[in-house]
């Protein structure tokens, strides 16, 4: 600024100088008036303060004395001091000249219940020094404390953990009528009396509930014979809708083997409290949906099981396309994933509150008969029932892949029967076993469906570029939502494909080769898979360069192939996927504590001769390599294409990049 | 908190089912139809008659019978992951050794020894897969047949 705009504000800062200098020369300190030989007088008044009074912890009316210099020198100030519980100021500074006058000014802050005797002291010049000043004070009505409350850090949906305030009567009688309320986001409860005897206190404790991300103040309010006190409320949420996931060899290590596993740490918990275990290691799966837990990952925290009423424990057996599964039990449980909650199916499809969401419990129990009769459940000593830490390779798993709940594709429960799929079980105490059908509430959900935010759409996975040689490990971020925060937009430059009635792209080119659901094909994006699965034993060889016995794992071509792969929505948008594919053998010999990898890739047909692969025929699961250097959105069928306001909505859920 | 629902319907099997059907012979297919509650249609193709069973939700079984009346292949598109066991009779055994020798977590599967070859995708919501035994698919057909 200009020193030709003076504001308003500069004028009057520069008048309250001018007066100031006024004031200290109306006041005489200066020593140039003080010439004479006599003596300083002190005068008071008023010359005593009427009794103090206040509620504990809070300040006083302040009353005021005036001190006049009534002789014929100078009146000079050593010290002007409180006892304990007052406190004073005062425009004495270190003396006045003879005839001046200034003030001395007295508040009383009880910190107990009571009277409070006290003594302002004059120190000066004059003979008799020290003048005192007899001080009452008495602490009085109703007061509370603190008087501000802050809450932070609560994620949306759950309840903060409660903060107390209290209300003492400081006085010699009981306050009557006493009412306590505050409004929402917040809540209270308290075990105040209607009458609060005198010397008594009660306790208020507030909550925090945030419905939404935004922060929200509000006031508890106390209303009593006493008057009204309040309490100032500030509630801050977890805002965060995303939550760091891990590229690495997981809990076994590098010994494990199981690299290109992408791990994210979640909290479970009893179902309406605040009782939780923090599970980490959980790999993320964009190929299958739901919540699985192995039952040694789940200490400290009580589950109800999902049952028929009649005692039978609803179980399921859930089989992955390797022809693993995992066996256990359906129970309800609230789960939190970064500053996100699923504590109950949504009201909308009718949940209620508290209750939890169903997830499974990866059981080591023996699966019963007529299920390994009936379905893939089959336990031996050969079969990967992957229900150890040593045998999945994480604590669990998280299935957030298109669909809202694991039995209901393109908005059609598949499991209204007990026909379909030998998936849900009802197991009796006894453990005989029985098919069942399962509404849509009793289903494993997908959490993000189940959110208590808005973010309940979708998700977006990012994940680093990383070196064609590897790496270590990596790092990405889980972002839920699509399109209802500024960090979950689909930026212009990405397109939406929607999937088809199989969760598979519409169709998928290579070497001119078309594959597409009809002649038995489909393509997805699985980051629950650890490599490029791709049907090209032309191109690729047939060497099994990796496993061990008869598994074929993974290809090793003598140079890196950079393969080009068109995939097209069923909305008529198609891209490239660029993919590349190395030498699986010499990536790990060259550096074996490398777990994140790029350019893995293994076969999703037979190579055999006289059996080429073909890729209109084969399924391609592209897993973890496809997602490096990419943000990935997933949407959840049902919801609007794109995250929109309004528009289409996708059936089958879909893909943006 | 208890939820109840109902159990819309009930399967017992009255006895441990007889396993079929991959490398048996073609009389076996009627178990896979009666196990897996399907629609059987038999269609002759040039060479071999395929089997083809339709499940109530959509899903497909393919079974390859040779003119000897040996069963050397089976497919599937389903949304469940098919009940193998039933389907590979005793090459189950096969599958079996292979997934134990896989050395990674793999969301997918391939197996080939000399006779047993099988393939398992997909993810929830829809399964394919595939499996034969080399020694039985006829001298005049390549196992190409068996999509």
């Amino acid at each position: 600024m200009s020193a030709r705009t003076l504001s308003t504000g500069t004028l009057i800062r520069l008048f309250a100088v001018l007066m100031g200098l006024a004031v200290l020369a109306g006041c005489g300190s200066s020593s140039s008036s003080n010439t004479s030989t006599g003596t300083p007088a002190i005068t008071l008044a008023p010359t005593t303060f009427t009794t103090f009074s206040s509620g504990v912890g809070v300040a006083s009316a302040a009353q005021s004395m005036t001190v006049t210099d009534a002789g014929t020198a100078s009146l000079t100030f050593s010290s002007i001091t409180t006892s304990s519980g007052f406190s004073q100021t005062n425009t004495c500074g270190t003396g006045i000249a003879a005839g001046a006058a200034c003030s001395i000014s007295v508040t009383f802050t009880p910190t107990a219940p009571g009277t409070v005797n006290g003594t302002l002291t004059i120190t000066d010049n004059v003979s008799g020094s020290p003048q005192t000043v007899t001080l009452s004070g008495t602490a009085t009505g109703a007061s509370v404390s603190p008087t501000s409350l802050t809450f932070s850090g609560v994620a949306v949906g759950t309840t903060s953990a409660p903060q107390a305030v209290t209300l003492t009567n400081a006085g010699t009688s009981a306050i009557t009528s006493v009412s306590v309320s505050t409004s929402a986001p917040f809540a209270q409860t308290n075990n105040c009396p209607a009458s609060l005897a005198a010397s008594a206190t009660c306790t208020i404790n507030v909550t925090f509930t945030p419905t939404s991300t935004t922060g929200a103040s509000g006031t508890l309010t106390i209303t009593d014979s006493a008057g009204t006190q309040t309490v100032a409320l500030t509630g801050a949420t977890n805002t965060s809708n995303t939550v760091a996931v891990n590229v690495n060899f997981g809990p076994n290590g590098q010994s494990g083997q199981y690299y290109n596993g992408i791990y994210v740490t979640l909290n479970v918990c009893t179902p309406g409290t605040s009782t939780c275990v923090s599970v980490p290691n959980v790999l993320v799966d964009t190929g299958s949906v739901g919540v699985r837990i192995l039952a040694s990952a789940l200490t400290g925290v009580t589950l109800p099981a999902i049952n028929d009423g009649q005692g039978d424990d609803l179980n399921e057996c859930t089989m992955y396309g390797d022809g693993s599964f995992n066996w256990g039990p359906v129970e309800s449980a609230t789960v939190q994933i970064g500053g996100e909650t699923a504590s109950q199916v949504p009201a909308s499809a009718g949940g209620t509150a508290s209750t939890g969401i169903p997830i499974q419990i990866i059981s080591t129990d023996t699966v019963p008969v007529a299920v390994t009769d009936a379905s893939q459940c089959v336990q031996s000593t050969n079969t990967p029932d992957e229900d150890t830490v040593a045998t999945f390779g994480a604590n669990g798993l998280i299935g957030i892949g298109v669909e809202a709940q694991d039995c209901v594709y393109g908005g059609v429960n598949q499991c209204t029967t007990a026909s379909s799929g030998d998936f849900y079980w009802l197991v009796d105490s006894a453990g005989d076993a029985e098919q069942a059908g399962v509404p849509v509430n009793d289903q494993v959900w997908n959490p993000v469906a189940a959110f208590s935010s808005a973010d309940i759409n979708g998700e977006v996975l990012t994940l680093p570029p990383i070196p064609a040689a590897g790496q270590a490990t990596a790092t990405g971020t889980l972002t839920f939502g699509v399109n209802t925060e500024t960090n979950n937009a689909i930026p212009g430059t990405a397109s939406v494909y929607e999937l088809d009635d199989y969760g598979y792209f519409a169709s998928s080119t290579y070497n001119g080769v078309t594959s597409t659901s009809a002649n038995s094909g489909g393509t997805f994006l699985d980051a629950g898979s650890d490599t490029l699965f791709i049907s090209d034993e032309t191109t690729l060889g047939t060497t099994d360069c990796i496993s061990s016995g008869t598994d074929i794992g993974l290809y090793c071509p003598s140079s890196t192939l950079s393969i080009s792969l068109e995939v097209a929505g069923t909305n008529g948008t198609s891209t490239t996927l660029d993919l590349s594919i190395a030498n699986a053998l010499n990536l790990f010999n060259a550096n074996p504590s490398f777990a994140a990898y790029n350019d893995l890739a293994g076969p999703s047909c037979i190579p055999v001769t006289g059996s080429p692969c073909s890729a209109a025929t084969d399924v391609w699961d592209l897993g973890l390599p496809v997602f490096f250097g990419k943000t990935i959105f997933f949407g959840i069928g049902g919801t609007t294409e794109g995250g929109a306001t309004s528009g289409t909505t996708s059936t089958n859920g879909y893909y943006a990049f | 908190m208890k939820r109840t629902f109902a159990v819309l319907l009930m399967l017992l099997l009255g006895s441990v089912p007889a396993w079929a059907v991959l490398g048996e012979n073609v009389s076996t297919v009627s178990s896979d139809v009666q196990v897996l509650r399907g629609q059987h249609v038999m269609v002759a193709k040039t060479g071999y008659n395929l089997h083809q069973i339709t499940m109530k939700d959509g899903s497909v079984v393919n079974e390859f019978v040779s003119p000897a009346g040996i069963v050397f292949g089976i497919s599937w598109q389903s949304h469940f992951m098919p009940n193998l066991q039933q389907l590979l009779g005793a090459h189950m055994a096969d599958l079996q050794q292979g997934q134990r020798t896989r050395v990674v977590p793999r969301r997918a599967v391939t197996i080939q020894t000399d006779n047993f070859v099988f393939s398992s995708f997909g993810h929830m919501r829809s399964f394919r897969g595939r499996s034969y035994v080399p020694g039985l698919v006829p001298a005049n057909l390549t196992p190409e047949v068996v999509q």
